[in-house]
């Protein structure tokens, strides 16, 4: 159990207070009933199996923010800090600020913001690990390093940047809400240090002392009805009607009425900015991401070409009119979607602990992928085995093999799909609203339908042009499939900058930027696909065969990969999550970037690990 | 059931409990159980990671059966497919060996605790 200080002066402690039985969101205050096998139970925490006798160890704690108080000191960060262990580079507890007016009437406000313990902890649900759990003594959300594997994706569920991934770690922690203290009845370590008492912490919906708001918002804090955090405000001091983050992101806070009271929205904050391509920016951690998505929707593409297409009347993609070069298709898509498997495992944290990644299929969209895509992989393994090498299946009866890889085949399809559906529902995050629309979807669908075909009729015309034999009469229906697929991902792309520019915030943010700071890259993808489909139709009109038709799918397969490469990293490049204002120096991706490209990222006194994104 | 780990090493300050924990440690009996703990990891990570990655190793066996010309290319998606699998059963290997076995007496039943972790959770 943690040791009081001698002489511990009363404030430090958590105080006794009358809690209400629900919270503002309808939830019990009570995390169990009386007499709930939880209750009673140690939390052994450092291999101590005592248990606290804290009265109030079965109720709903949170942090408590007076923002009229805050001198942004970062004592808080410190403590939090010192008492974790934590390197320059992470914080649980980190302090922000927004500011507004002009002198001297300039006003700032600061935040310090750490986990909020959510009744929602969207970390937990989306967490492919089971590393998270909400635990009745406190209702703390606590995250187990030894069982992450370092995805990051709680990182992106998470509205307000608590959870962090420690790149040279290889795994995500976060706030534990100090529960040994809370064990021993003192508040947590960051409470303790606030120097002008902004900070407090106590069981939610209670009103420390000296202070009058529960409020659940202020500037800058993102929608608590994404995960109905623990948290609660204060703030009274008049506040301009506009408030600026000072880091990177394009956003400002702008108050809807006139009234003190009434909320604050995020806006973008347009600095002029013209196009520019920045291509150099397109690159972040989540480049084996890119690759990933795009080969196994082209995989699965391919195979459902290939398989489907012999049922459907295409009668030269069958195994029988190619004996060899079918099955050398089979394989190579083996070889390159190993390779996009590896690329996505070597991306974690901690490769070696990927069969991890089927630990939560319950909520998780990451194991869902993932075991999608393993089904797939299997299927399309023993398909590849039964119709590729069928000299090794000789000794089985003929209509059983015949079966048996109607049955892979049929389930590599199905699972495929079903895969990308998985694949796309990770990006439906809340926190993300630039990811959160049903573009995804037809953008896994679209470079499913486009690159899938191009790969199969590319391997149709070596095959056919290595055996001297035509090959222009059977590709025009290639072509409309590939115009199809991209013209599913153009519809999407048109209703997606629609929307974002309608629901304004983080969306139009990002938005913003695509035409900005990426103007000439989006640009220059959007005639990608125009062109793409411009080639598509007049190879499905005109059916040019020899060197014309040769030069045209050729000119047609490089603009649809550089494009669809161009837009992969776009969506990743472009997010702009909702989350908390960071500094100037700290939280601040725009820093961060400075901070690697002069150098100073290699001070690890900075903060900010050199060679990662 | 009989525990089947001691108290490790590490966390071991006197220097006499340390000495006669070493005694032991480095006898021949704890030696061989320390190799099989190792087979026995390797193996446990070598068939997790075939279930995941077996058709990879189909490629060889396309190789041998198609044309020999075919052999760059398949290898060449082969290869660092192969190479980063190992990578993985090494590390899963280490970081195992490292967490249940380095600096601890192993008592008969380890090998359950080996394979099965997460039943012996105290």
């Amino acid at each position: 159990m943690f040791e009081p200080r001698p002489k511990e002066p009363a404030y430090a402690f958590v105080p006794a207070a009358d809690a209400p039985a629900v919270n503002r969101y309808g939830k019990s205050i009570e995390t169990v009933p009386q007499g709930h096998e939880l209750r009673g139970q140690s939390l052994n925490i450092n291999g101590d199996s005592s248990i606290s006798d804290n009265p109030n160890r079965y109720k709903q704690h949170g942090f408590y923010f007076n923002a009229d108080n805050c001198i942004a000191c970062h004592a808080c960060e410190a403590a939090c800090s010192e008492k974790n262990d934590l390197p320059a580079h992470i914080a649980f507890r980190s302090v922000g600020y927004v500011e507004g007016g002009s002198y001297p009437a300039y006003q700032r406000m600061n935040i310090s913001m750490a986990c909020n313990h959510c009744d929602d902890p969207v970390c937990l649900k989306g967490c492919p690990t089971l590393a998270y759990t909400k635990y009745a003594e406190y209702g703390a959300v606590l995250q187990d390093p030894d069982i992450c594997f370092g995805c990051g994706y709680c990182t992106w569920v998470c509205p307000y940047n608590a959870p962090q991934l420690d790149t040279a770690a290889g795994h995500v922690s976060k706030c534990n809400m100090c529960v040994d203290r809370l064990e021993a009845g003192l508040k947590p370590a960051c409470v303790s240090a606030c120097l002008a008492g902004a900070l407090d912490f106590g069981i939610i919906e209670t009103t420390p002392d000296n202070r009058d708001q529960l409020e659940t918002q202020i500037p800058g804090f993102p929608t608590p009805q994404i995960t109905h955090p623990n948290i609660r405000f204060q703030q009274t001091r008049s506040l301009p009607r506009e408030m600026k983050r000072t880091d990177s992101m394009p956003l400002r806070y702008e108050r809807d009425g006139q009234q003190q009271g009434d909320a604050y929205k995020p806006r973008v904050d347009e600095s002029g900015a013209g196009r520019s391509w920045n291509l150099n920016k397109l690159s972040t951690r989540e480049d084996p991401l890119v690759i990933f998505t795009l080969i196994s929707q082209a995989v699965i593409g391919a195979f459902i070409t290939l398989f489907t297409g012999p049922l459907l009347g295409f009668k030269t993609l069958s195994m029988s009119a190619h004996p060899i070069a079918t099955p050398l298709l089979l394989f190579g898509l083996i070889g390159v979607q190993t390779l996009a498997l590896v690329l996505s495992t070597m991306h974690l944290g901690r490769p070696h602990r990927f069969y991890r990644a089927f630990n939560n299929l319950r909520y998780s969209p990451v194991s869902r992928e993932v075991a999608g895509i393993a089904v797939f992989y299997n299927f399309l393994g023993a398909y590849t085995l039964l119709s590729g090498l069928p000299m090794l299946f000789e000794w089985l009866p003929v209509w059983l093999t015949g079966g048996l890889i109607q049955l892979c085949g049929w389930g590599a399809v199905l699972s495929g799909i079903t895969a990308l559906y998985f694949m796309h529902s990770i990006y439906r995050i809340k926190a993300r609203p630039f990811w959160n629309h049903w573009q995804v979807l037809t953008s896994f669908y679209g470079s499913m339908l486009a690159l899938g075909p191009l790969v199969t009729v590319l391997a149709y015309i070596a095959a056919q042009a290595l055996q001297g034999q035509p090959w222009a009469s059977a590709t025009n229906g290639f072509a409309w499939v590939i115009f199809s697929g991209l013209a599913v991902e153009a519809i999407g792309l048109v209703y997606h900058a629609r929307d974002l520019q309608r629901n304004g915030a983080e969306g139009m943010a990002s938005h913003y930027e695509q035409c900005t700071k990426f103007g000439m890259t989006y640009l220059f993808r959007n005639t990608g696909i125009a062109v793409s489909m411009a080639l598509l139709a007049l190879i499905g009109l005109m059916n040019p065969g020899g060197a014309t038709g040769l030069f045209l799918w050729v000119a047609a397969a490089v603009a649809i990969s550089v494009t669809g490469l161009i837009g992969r990293a776009l969506f990743y490049a472009l997010v702009i999550p909702t989350t908390m204002p960071g500094g100037f120096f700290w939280r601040n991706k725009g820093f961060e970037e400075h901070a690697r490209e002069t150098g100073l990222a290699g001070m690890p006194q900075v903060g900010v690990l050199p060679g990662c994104h | 059931m009989s525990t089947p780990t001691s108290k490790r090493l590490a966390d071991i300050r006197n220097d006499l409990e340390r000495g006669v924990f070493l005694s032991v440690y480095n006898s021949r009996p704890q030696r061989i159980r320390r190799l099989i703990a190792r087979i026995i990891l390797a193996i446990k990570h070598g068939l997790r990671g075939t279930l995941f990655s077996w058709p990879l190793y189909l490629l060889p066996l396309a190789a041998w059966s198609l044309k020999a010309a075919y052999l760059p290319v398949i290898l060449l998606l082969l290869l660092p497919g192969v190479y980063i699998s190992g990578v993985i059963l090494i590390r899963g290997v280490r970081e195992d060996y490292n967490h249940y076995v380095e600096g601890f007496l192993l008592q008969p039943g380890f090998p359950g605790r080996l394979l099965f972790p997460g039943n012996f959770v105290t």
